[in-house]
């Protein structure tokens, strides 16, 4: 790891980077904007999901219509998450709640996907016009936006806290 | 008329209460407003955007502008009321300091500007949405609004992010 660090920091990207002062900030307020299309995204599929916004529109409609920005998103988060670690590796890489946010981000990811690709190729189930879906589906959407709150905390925290 | 050192103790005052002292002094007070304060202003942002792309007609283009802004709002406003209850409280702990901070001054207007380019659009485009609700394109007003509303509020992200890095 510390190898990676030094190695990281020796690198002429980062140097570029480091040595460009607006790079930091400038990264980090698109990371911010692209926080903000997850957090609708997940809001709006979740909030159908449990019967409280938008129950004209089938779930999969709405849902297909949000996905592909969640991606977008993510690519960007992604894009923009490395260009901050490769500025200052010695910042994130060490620090524990990094790796949480690291960890948690997979989950979504994960469970975006499969949540894609069902929509993608199955038949929509038999609720997916109905105000609300079955209790446990609700439950596992919630959860995801917990999820979701969890990373950007995380991700504040980072700056805050270098150890549990 | 109030003079600038009349001001400048009103700050004084405000970053002397024992609330703002004890965020100024807490390790974790901070951290924590500020975490609140991203949550709440990624739901703003995000839900304005939205209803924006959709006036641009880039988005959500099957539904009602109606519907859609009745849908988002209600997300719209708490995320607002956490964003700028946080706000409050990061500023009121440090008032003297951001009060010269150049980013934070050009944020606040440009977040009243966001407000104005919102409220002029309700009164005024939005009045007629009966008859373009479900039109593709939006009428030019609308699309005026729209593009605008990102625009102002992407700069209030980027100004918020710079107050940090400006003494």
């Amino acid at each position: 790891m510390e190898k990676l660090i030094e190695w990281l920091n020796a690198s002429s990207l980062s140097l570029a980077f480091k040595t460009t002062s607006w790079v930091i900030p400038f990264s980090q307020s698109i990371h911010i904007l692209a926080v903000a299309v997850v957090m609708s995204a997940v809001l709006v599929i979740t909030m159908r999901a449990v019967g409280v916004t938008a129950r004209g529109e089938r779930m999969s409609t709405l849902d297909l219509r949000f996905l592909p920005w969640f991606w977008s998103a993510i690519a960007v988060l992604l894009i923009t998450g490395v260009v901050q670690i490769v500025t200052e590796p010695g910042r994130a890489l060490p620090n524990p709640w990094f790796w949480y946010k690291m960890a948690s981000l997979a989950v979504l990811i994960v469970v975006f996907g499969l949540f894609q690709w069902r929509i993608r190729h199955e038949r929509p189930p038999a609720w997916d016009g109905a105000p609300k879906a079955p209790a446990k589906v609700q439950a596992a959407f919630i959860v995801v936006l917990g999820l979701t709150l969890f990373i950007i905390f995380c991700g504040r925290w980072i700056a805050y806290a270098s150890s549990v | 008329m109030l003079q600038y050192e009349t001001l400048s103790g009103w700050f004084a005052q405000l970053e002397n209460m024992p609330f703002a002292v004890e965020i100024a002094e807490s390790s974790w007070m901070f951290p924590i407003l500020e975490t609140l304060h991203v949550i709440g202003l990624s739901t703003v942002v995000g839900t304005i955007a939205v209803v924006d792309l959709r006036l641009l007609n880039l988005a959500s283009r099957s539904r009602s502008v109606r519907a859609l802004t009745k849908d988002m709002l209600p997300y719209t406003w708490i995320g607002f009321s956490l964003a700028l209850l946080t706000g409050a409280l990061m500023f009121a702990s440090k008032a003297t300091t951001y009060i010269h901070n150049v980013p934070f001054l050009l944020k606040m207007g440009v977040l009243a500007a966001a407000g104005f380019n919102m409220i002029s659009f309700h009164f005024l485009t939005y009045r007629s949405v009966e008859r373009w609700d479900r039109e593709v394109p939006t009428p030019t007003a609308a699309r005026v609004a729209g593009a605008a509303s990102l625009v102002l509020w992407m700069t209030v992200v980027f100004l918020g992010r710079w107050i940090a890095y400006v003494e």
